[in-house]
């Protein structure tokens, strides 16, 4: 049964419809990458999803619920959003970051605990939990950003560029991590410039160009010749293997 | 997690029960504390206790408003006559004067300043209508707080005479003295009515940590949520308002002295900032009573002339720290 369904979506622009004609339906236990040029609509897609924009035309359902029928609470049960640029206002230390993310959910202290306990250590914070935000790095900001944004278990989760502020290593340890949780039921949609992590780790991939969704399907099968000639105006050579893939772009 | 030291704790209250006895002991009349007379019970219970009292808790309310402030706009800089609320007491409070519908003892004139108040965030509510932006909200405060201010400065500009003009202005710029049990009475309502606002929106203040965008996915009810609290704001700020004009910079400084002394966490500032408000208006009225000759200083007057200095001195204390 699809966990994500979006029919016909149009959004407005200032200038140019930010989305336009977008269908799409996404399944639990996927991790499904946004791809496109800067401009394509990556950002709009999950803020629609969330319900930060507002469609001219179109719906969109989580779990055949329309979403304009759920409760703020009930959709903050099912989904979580992680925007693209976060800057927390106040110094608080990470665990208290993290406990933002379960304010709304109705969860006895030990279910909470435990929870923030299993977040801590997937996101690798266990040292950094009790230290202020301003004492850590920006990719550790990140990583608890994440945490925030995973505590709650949600079905569905959006992360806007989750890996944009990540050395190598914790951008492939934030990549399994969200494999991991897509591997346990969980729809995880992620924006992504990086186009080799999206083909090594994503399940699916969805192209979109001006606003338009160009294609939806396998890695191989989106990063065509043609998509990335006509969205990204370049041609690339691909080395897949096992233990990863590189790619070696060049200008048209 | 900073908390803050039990050292600190143990200090300020100290510091608490020694400036409040001194300020029950201020006056021109010494109090024996063994052995009071009915004299002397009598101005302890009828004046010194009732304005301890008017002190503690204008600087509750003061300092809860401003921290509610600076946690909703996310906003360090925020501060209770941002929102126009104490402008719009003020200035209807004198223009009911001015245009002589009540005299200076009319038991209505504060539930003039508090309805002036709230029409004041009723505007700011519909300015800033269905809007997540906090940025409108500021805007709207702005312009109904300066609109008020202009109208303010128009009335006692064309003040018939000027004692009219000095009894009007003392509502523009805070006092203390002369100051009763009713005055308390008016304030304590808006006081718990403020309190039991914030308790029930109080996890927004702590989820607007992050922004707004990401609130909005929390699960909060966004706007009748952060109308709520505006609500609290008012109430607290028009009952200090009603019961001793407007009083600067103590919700401005509040929450800063709570988060310099360690504390970060929105919960903690929020619920810091009423003794921490308390404490410094405390520290405001002794000084005015000090300093003042026959006729006492307003104690607005004294909070800015203390307050401004001693904020920067803190700021620059923070960022001494942070270089080093």
């Amino acid at each position: 049964m699809a966990l994500l369904e979006l029919c016909d979506i149009r959004v407005e622009g200032l200038s140019a419809p930010r989305l336009q004609s977008i269908n799409l339906t996404l399944h639990s236990g996927q991790l499904v990458g946004v791809i496109g040029a800067n401009g394509a609509g990556k950002s709009s897609l999950l803020k629609t999803i969330a319900g930060l924009l507002t469609p001219a035309t179109g719906h969109v359902a989580i779990d055949q619920q329309p979403m304009q029928q759920m409760s703020a609470r009930q959709k903050a049960e099912v989904m979580a959003y992680l925007p693209q640029r976060e800057q927390p206002q106040w110094d608080v230390s990470v665990i208290e970051l993290i406990k933002i993310g379960l304010l709304q959910h109705r969860l006895s202290r030990s279910e909470q605990q435990l929870r923030i306990d299993q977040v801590v250590t997937e996101c690798d914070l266990v040292d950094l939990s009790a230290r202020a935000l301003s004492t850590l790095s920006g990719g550790e900001q990140q990583r608890a950003l994440l945490a925030r944004a995973l505590v709650g278990q949600p079905k569905l989760l959006l992360c806007d560029e989750p890996t944009s502020a990540l050395d190598i290593n914790h951008q492939l340890h934030t990549m399994q991590l969200l494999q991991q949780r897509s591997g346990q039921g969980q729809l995880v949609l992620c924006c992504l410039h990086d186009l080799p992590l999206a083909a090594r780790f994503c399940d699916q991939l969805v192209l979109l160009n001006e606003g338009k969704l160009i294609d939806v399907g396998a890695p191989a099968k989106v990063l065509s010749d043609a998509n990335l000639a006509q969205v990204f105006g370049i041609k690339a050579q691909w080395f897949c293997e096992d233990s990863g893939v590189a790619w070696l772009p060049q200008p048209l | 997690m900073t908390r803050l030291p039990d050292s600190r704790w143990l200090m300020l209250a100290f510091s608490f029960i020694l400036l409040s006895v001194w300020h029950l002991s201020q006056g021109p009349v010494t109090l024996q504390v063994t052995e009071l007379s009915q004299l002397q019970k009598t101005i302890l219970l009828d004046i010194r206790l009732p304005r301890w009292l008017l002190v503690i808790g204008n600087g509750m309310a003061l300092g809860l408003a401003g921290a509610t402030l600076q946690l909703l706009l996310r906003n360090p800089l925020a501060e209770p006559g941002l929102i126009g609320v104490s402008s719009m007491s003020a200035l209807t409070t004198v223009a009911v004067l001015y245009f002589g519908m009540l005299g200076m003892s009319s038991f209505l004139l504060p539930l003039v300043a508090l309805a002036g108040g709230l029409l004041g965030l009723l505007v700011i509510l519909l300015l800033a209508w269905r809007q997540h932006d906090v940025y409108r909200v500021i805007l709207a405060g702005v312009a109904v707080s300066s609109l008020a201010a202009a109208l303010m400065g128009l009335i006692l500009y064309l003040a018939p005479n000027p004692f009219a003009f000095q009894e009007w202005s003392l509502w523009t710029l805070g006092t203390l003295a002369n100051r009763s049990w009713s005055h308390l009475l008016l304030l304590l309502p808006c006081l718990v009515l403020g309190v039991a606002l914030l308790a029930s929106a109080r996890h927004l203040l702590t989820a607007l940590t992050l922004s707004e965008q990401t609130v909005a996915t929390l699960g909060f009810k966004l706007v009748s949520q952060r109308n709520m609290i505006l609500l609290a704001v008012a109430v607290l700020v028009a009952g200090s308002v009603v019961s001793a004009g407007i009083i600067g910079f103590i919700g401005l400084l509040a929450p800063h002295c709570i988060r310099l002394l360690g504390e970060q966490h929105p919960q903690r500032v929020l619920w810091l900032s009423a003794p921490a408000g308390a404490l410094l208006l405390l520290s405001m009225d002794i000084i005015t009573r000090v300093i003042s000759g026959p006729r006492e200083l307003p104690v607005g007057i004294v909070a800015a002339l203390v307050g401004a200095p001693l904020l920067i001195a803190l700021l620059m204390r923070q960022y001494r720290q942070q270089v080093i």
